[in-house]
């Protein structure tokens, strides 16, 4: 069996365990090419349904194209597709961008806290009705008890130390002194009361594996991860302030599996184009412990 | 291009015995890591007052840093020459044995580091112990911190006899051992001038040269069922039994039978999205169809050929390995998993036969259907939880009749 296979059979036998297991699933959909990688792999794990709601957090500075192919895929596939957007207000005044923060109290401002709220239901979400073809806002929003996220352990420290079920505590905190043990096939998948549990099931995979699986899947992603005629593209997607852009003649699949593979970017790792990596070593395990993706 | 060959490998050891410190040069060496990530460590390093240290590369986390020892396991990725090698580094202290098992229980190869100096030490023998436990027979040993014993031939030469004679033991084959140096570079890439008298291969060599574990395809059919669908559209064909092929083959057509329940049924149709399928492997993720209504249709069992099916009973003799903070307690009512149940039960008998590890009787308070460990090792261990966590893990030995 090739190694994409046995990746993305193991990826469905964890989403399977983890609809099985997990009440008030999840998925998180943050438009960019591993949690489309996870949107097809639900298709797959269960018969082309997708069992759980789709959340988006915009934190309004995102790129603008993600938002217009998150609702033409929505529309297209009809996904259960639901959105948080962090308080404008808030944004324009309290951010990076503002200037009154630095970039990682904007992560933690516009990313982490917006994410806590998102699971526990204390943010207004934004369902997409498909009848009248627009969001509506959700009546009573019930807490998430566990939400499925597309992280690699490839692409940074603390991400290599995941675990495939990660439970969080009922203040979004990861203790990962504390990680349970896990099988690789068996996991702990009891939530207790307060706390929810992240799912990982592209654990595994590497940022080439990914892309030579869109490549042989055929999965839709958004065209930013595509030069475009600027002679730049896209490696990895954020928001637009912390997000630059990579010099890339890469105009399709082929091209970036090339790139990854033994071109320039063989040897470059994906987030370089990430600022708020770079800030300080640890940023994003410090991030990542307060409940950050 | 040739295809890489993909191999999963986990480092064992001691703690201190130089496990990050040995990947992370192997990391260095093989330009496996991203450009700058070197240098970052050499100037966290610097600006924290410490002399670099290889295993920086590995030991991401900030506590691990400070301590200056792994806490929990991580996934490593080196490419060689023919392969592309998933390590996964693991805690060499005796508290975090737990985390070791962590992402490390379906390797295909252990890489053991014993420090020259020390010798074999407490975790040097509990990880061969557990690593042969979960299935991983084949181990690459290295010999680390030979700059430390002046690169002496006889005390190698006594290490391997010694270990081996522990190894042999229990069962673990070695397929190399190499005399080392992790922090300066010796026999990791290249064979080096300290050790003439070493006529084996450097350790990069030696992974590089290891062959991927054959999959098997010839057991039986082995579907255990994660769950059952209703949603999908052609709803009146009946529902989809999904799960993984776990061993054999599923073929469309075929006959087979429900377990634990030993209800027969024919597979009426193999679906997978986007299209259907005829016939799959062991590994495969796949949805069945059967021809007939099942009685009280319900995840966790096994769908099996009808030729040698799995077995089916509520009482199972158990080599059990216990993890838990709390000591195991008989007849305590813990929750006992499969790979695709839970049901309660208790440990009837557990007599230790060495350190963390019990025979032990099984009894469990619903009908389940499982298989003998050494014929299906997917599909025969078992979990012990407490309050939902892991802290045992089983492999089944045999069925008790009551």
């Amino acid at each position: 069996m090739s190694r994409l296979a046995e990746l993305e059979n193991r990826s469905i036998f964890i989403l399977r365990t983890a609809y099985r297991d997990i009440q008030d699933l999840a998925m998180l959909w943050s438009i960019g090419k591993d949690s489309t990688v996870l949107l097809w792999l639900t298709k797959k794990a269960f018969f082309g349904h997708i069992p759980y709601p789709l959340l988006h957090i915009d934190t309004g500075y995102k790129i603008p194209e993600m938002i217009t192919y998150r609702d033409a895929l929505t529309k297209k596939w009809k996904l259960p597709m639901v959105y948080c957007q962090v308080d404008p207000e808030l944004a324009r005044k309290q951010s990076f961008p503002a200037g009154t923060l630095d970039r990682l109290a904007c992560c933690r401002a516009l990313k982490t806290i917006p994410l806590q709220q998102a699971i526990s239901g204390a943010m207004p979400r934004y369902v997409f009705d498909h009848t009248e073809q627009k969001y509506k806002e959700q009546l009573v929003p019930k807490a998430y008890k566990g939400v499925i996220l597309g992280i690699r352990a490839d692409e940074e420290g603390s991400r290599s130390k995941e675990r495939y079920f990660s439970p969080r505590c009922f203040d979004n905190f990861w203790c990962i002194e504390e990680q349970p043990l896990e099988l690789s096939d068996m996991y702990n998948t009891f939530v207790p009361p307060g706390a929810h549990m992240r799912v990982h099931p592209l654990l595994d995979w590497t940022e080439l594996d990914i892309w030579e699986y869109i490549a042989k899947e055929k999965i839709p992603v958004v065209d930013l991860y595509f030069d475009r005629g600027q002679g730049e593209r896209y490696r990895s997607l954020g928001c637009y302030p912390c997000t630059k852009p990579i010099s890339s003649s890469a105009k399709n699949l082929r091209a970036i599996v090339a790139e990854l593979k033994t071109g320039k970017l063989a040897r470059i790792a994906e987030r370089s184009g990430r600022a708020q990596d770079k800030d300080d070593a640890g940023t994003l395990e410090t991030l990542r412990r307060q409940g950050y993706m | 291009m040739t295809k890489l060959r993909h191999k999963l490998i986990v480092v064992l050891g001691h703690v201190d015995h130089g496990k990050s410190t040995l990947l992370g040069r192997l990391l260095a060496d093989t330009n496996s890591l991203p450009q700058g990530k070197l240098q970052q460590a050499q100037v966290y390093c610097q600006e924290h007052g410490k002399q670099f240290e290889y295993a920086y590369l590995l030991d991401a986390l900030k506590t691990e840093r400070t301590q200056g020892i792994t806490l929990d396991t991580a996934r490593t990725y080196i490419k060689t020459k023919r392969s592309w090698l998933t390590i996964i580094d693991v805690p060499g202290h005796k508290e975090l044995i737990r985390n070791m098992v962590s992402g490390a229980d379906r390797a295909e190869y252990g890489l053991l580091v014993i420090d020259a100096k020390r010798g074999i030490q407490e975790n040097t023998k509990k990880h061969c112990y557990l690593a042969h436990f979960l299935g991983i027979k084949k181990t690459i040993v290295c010999f680390n911190k030979m700059d430390k014993v002046a690169y002496s031939e006889k005390t190698y030469v006594a290490l391997v006899k010694e270990l081996e004679k522990y190894t042999k033991n229990i069962g673990i084959h070695i397929l190399a051992s190499i005399p080392i140096s992790a922090s300066q570079g010796v026999n990791i890439i290249s064979r080096a001038e300290q050790t003439p008298w070493y006529k084996g291969k450097p350790v990069l060599a030696v992974l590089d040269g290891i062959l991927p574990s054959k999959q098997k395809v010839s057991g039986r059919l082995r579907f255990p069922v994660q769950d059952i669908y209703g949603f999908t559209q052609n709803a009146q064909q009946g529902p989809i039994w999904a799960g993984t092929v776990s061993s054999g083959k599923c073929i469309l057509g075929e006959a087979v039978l429900v377990m634990p329940e030993q209800q027969p049924a024919k597979i009426s149709a193999l679906e997978q999205w986007p299209d259907k399928k005829k016939q799959v492997v062991a590994g495969t993720a796949v949805g069945l169809r059967l021809n007939k209504k099942i009685n009280n249709a319900r995840p966790g069992g096994i769908i099996c050929g009808t030729k040698q099916p799995c077995l089916s009973g509520t009482a199972f003799t158990v080599l059990l390995f216990w993890f838990g903070k709390n000591t195991l307690k008989k007849n305590k009512k813990y929750v006992i998993q499969t790979l695709v149940t839970k049901v309660t039960g208790k440990i009837a008998e557990a007599d230790r036969t060495v350190q963390d590890m019990f025979n032990c009787k099984l009894v469990l308070n619903e009908l389940v259907a499982i298989d003998i460990y050494a014929q299906y090792p997917e599909t025969g261990r078992i979990t012990v939880l407490e309050e939902g966590r892991i802290v045992g893990v089983g492999l089944i030995i045999g069925l008790v009749k009551e």
